[in-house]
Formats: structure tokens, sequence, C-alpha cells
């Protein structure tokens, strides 16, 4: 059994493919999706995105929240994300996100605003995926 | 040189350099098209993934309930988001998107309700002022290339002025992308959401151990804003797909044009030396003539 993995957003399909297990992050915390996973709908939250694929490697991505949505039907179980943005770990420009988490720390900091706070996250979701 | 050839030659020159802007702009127009027909292509999974979400929904609470389904027993206001172009030379494309804007907004006043207008584009902008009707929202820049950042924000504002009740129904008319030689100014209802859209089968039985987080309700409230935001996405892909082979063919036809003005002036240059040549041998053998007669006097 192996899952059959669609990672999307609306702008372009980020990654398809066979995979043993996905890691996502959930507003409620880390979840794994093994083959035969009962049926799930969750919102995702900003973070790291891990596939495994058949031959036990691993694929990194990052999404900016969306839904995760799992189904099992005649024997293959589907993970379906929906992300506002992904990035995989090798698209991510590094410098972009610095400059980025950079610039969101300081409009934190000045605004206080729940947007900032998000898009600190999201860049900081970038950096750490890139260690 | 003569006079007539000299005009001649100029006007030949000036045709030449137009040909030169629209055979370029038949090129950018070209390269366009595939890059946002693949857009358009890229961005259909999202939107089958979103449905099929939302038809799980349907099938673990037994149906759906929300605002944006609901249709309204007494409307007053109809909102018409109407897609252009911001830049003209594209041919008819948005006076078709126009006119078919006007049949919708026709229709919404004959059910005696009020139009409400939103639009993207500059042309349809100047003529909705042109013919004094008031806009609700615009938004230009995005046409040819449009970003998904934009689609959210017409999606926000159009999705809250329905829940706010300044409109009622929402209508979307843009033009509809089949081929690069085929395209055609469509309209949609996009607000309250045709239910058969988001769950388009039977639905089966629950599955007893299915997990929301949050809930099945709130989820859905999330879920069907983001529907709204891709059938705005989608419309303005189709739009800007349209957009670009409607300017290719324009400026295809102004390339061919230019080329036969040019096959045609060059004729009349070429008639027109033949005729100064001619002239000038007439002048020099009645100069001869008259010098001989002279002499031989």
């Amino acid at each position: 059994m192996s899952l059959e993995v669609h990672v999307v957003t609306p702008e372009r399909e980020v990654w398809t493919g066979e995979a043993q297990m996905v890691v996502a992050r959930s507003v409620e915390g880390e979840v794994g999706i093994l083959p035969g996973h009962a049926p799930l709908l969750v919102r995702l939250a900003i973070g790291a995105l891990r596939i495994q694929r058949p031959d036990g490697t691993w694929e990194s991505a990052v999404e900016d929240g969306g839904f995760l949505h799992v189904t099992t039907e005649g024997g293959t179980t589907r993970v379906d994300v929906l992300a506002e943005h992904a990035e995989l770990a090798h698209e991510i420009d590094v410098r972009a996100a610095e400059f980025r988490a950079e610039a969101a720390r300081r409009q934190l900091e000045e605004t206080g605003h729940a947007a900032a706070r998000a898009e600190l996250a999201k860049a900081l979701a970038r950096l750490d995926l890139r260690g | 040189m003569g006079a007539k050839l000299r005009v001649i030659r100029r006007r030949i020159r000036s045709v030449q350099s137009t040909m030169k802007i629209t055979r370029a702009m038949e090129l950018i127009a070209a390269s366009r098209i595939v890059r946002a027909q693949q857009r358009v292509e890229a961005a259909r999974p999202y939107a089958e993934l979103l449905t099929r979400a939302m038809e799980d929904v349907a099938r673990q609470v037994g149906s759906l309930s929300h605002p944006l389904l609901e249709i309204r027993e007494a409307p007053e206001r109809v909102g018409v988001f109407v897609v252009t172009s911001d830049r003209g030379l594209a041919g008819a494309y948005s006076a078709n998107a126009l006119r078919r804007a006007e049949e919708v907004v026709a229709e919404v006043r004959g059910r005696g309700l009020e139009a409400v207008l939103y639009v993207v584009g500059k042309k349809g902008q100047s003529y909705f002022r042109f013919h004094g009707v008031p806009l609700a929202a615009s938004w230009t820049g995005i046409s040819e290339v449009p970003t998904y950042s934009a689609a959210e924000e017409i999606g926000d504002r159009l999705i809250r002025d329905f829940a706010e009740a300044r409109i009622d129904e929402l209508h979307a008319v843009f033009t509809h992308f089949r081929s690069a030689f085929s395209m055609r100014a469509t309209h949609q209802r996009f607000l309250p959401i045709p239910p058969h859209e988001v769950v388009r089968r039977e639905l089966g039985k629950p599955h007893p151990e299915y997990l929301f987080e949050p809930q099945p309700a709130v989820i859905l409230g999330e879920l069907l804003p983001q529907y709204v935001v891709t059938k705005v996405w989608a419309a303005l892909l189709e739009s800007a797909a349209s957009e670009n082979a409607a300017r290719r063919r324009a400026m295809k036809a102004a390339t061919d044009n230019a080329e036969e003005l040019i096959k045609v002036l060059t004729r009349q240059a070429n008639r027109a030396r033949q005729d100064e040549i001619t002239s000038e041998i007439m002048e020099i053998v009645g100069g001869a003539e008259a010098l001989a007669q002279a002499s031989g006097e």
C-alpha cells in the first residue's frame, strides 16, 4: 500500500507522486499520514511539509497554510495538500526569505499587525527548512 | 528626385516603422498566449481538489448550508463583475466583453433590480465612465499578466460586499478561452455559489471515523470563499489568455496590411520614378531636337 500525494496551490501543482508517509503541521500540531489513514480534513498551519518517497528519501516543502485532505478509496490513500503558497526546499530563495523576515520583523515592531506576524512566520518557515 | 516620388518614399518608411511595432506586438502576444494557457491549466488541479474537499464535507454533514450558497428571497442589488483589458489594439476583445456585460445589466434591470458594477481593465473603466455608470470598484494593471494576489484582493472585496448585503447576487462576465482562435465572452453566476458546482455527484454514506479540525461547518466557511477566489482567478487567467490571443490576431492583421500597403506603395514609387525618367528623356530629346534644328538653319 502506498500514498498518492498531491500538493497544489492556486497557481500550480507543486508536487505529485507516490509516497510512504507524509508529515504536515496542522493547527493542532504535527500529523503523520500513513497508508490506510482515516479520512481527514484539517486546517494547516504555516510550516514544513515532509514527504517520504517510496525509496525512503525525503522531499521537504514549506506551505503557507491551507488544508490537508486525506481519503481512502479502494485501497489507495490519497493525500491532498491545498496550500495558499508552497515551495519545495530547493526552490526556496534564502536571500529573499531573509529579506522578507527582516522587513516583517520591522513591521511587526512598528504596527503589531497579525498580517506582519504571519508574514514573519512564512519567512522563518522557509529559513528553518533550509537550515 | 521629384516631389511625388519623395512623398511616396516617405510613406513607405513610415509604414515600415509601424509594421515593426505591430510585428513586435504580435510576437509578444503570441509568447504570452502560451504562458497564459499554461497558467490556466496549472490552476485547474487546485480547483478540482478544493471541490473534492467540499464534497466530503457535504457527505459528512448530509447537506451544505452556508450564506454563500443561499439564494436571497428579495434581492435588490446585483453585482456584475466585468473583465476587460487595459490597452486597446486587441480587436473587439473588450468591446465583446462589454457588450455581454450590457446584456447582463439589461437583464438585471429587467428584473427591476439595481446593477452594481465591478470592473477590471482601463477599457471597461472608461466605457462605463463615458456612459455615466458609477463603478463600485475597479482594478487596473493586471489584465495582461494577472497575479494571484490580485485575484485574492478582488475575491475578498466581492465576498465582503455579498456578505454585507451590498449586493445580493454576483454575476461575472469574462472571456472564455477555448483556443488561440476561438474565444467568447461568457457570463456566469459566482454568488450565491450554485450548489451543483460544489457537489457534483450523488453523496455516498458518511464515513464514521471522519476527522475534521476545526468542525465541518467552520471548514466549509473557509473552503467556500476560497472557491470564489479560485473562480475569480480562473476568470482573470482565461481573460488574459483571450486578450493576448485577440491582440496577436489584431496585430497579425495589421502587419499583413502593412506588408500589402508597402507592396502597393513600392509599385507606385517605381511608376513615379519611371515617369520621372521618361519625362527627363523627353526633355533631353526635345532639347536635342531643338538644338539640331537651330544648327541646321
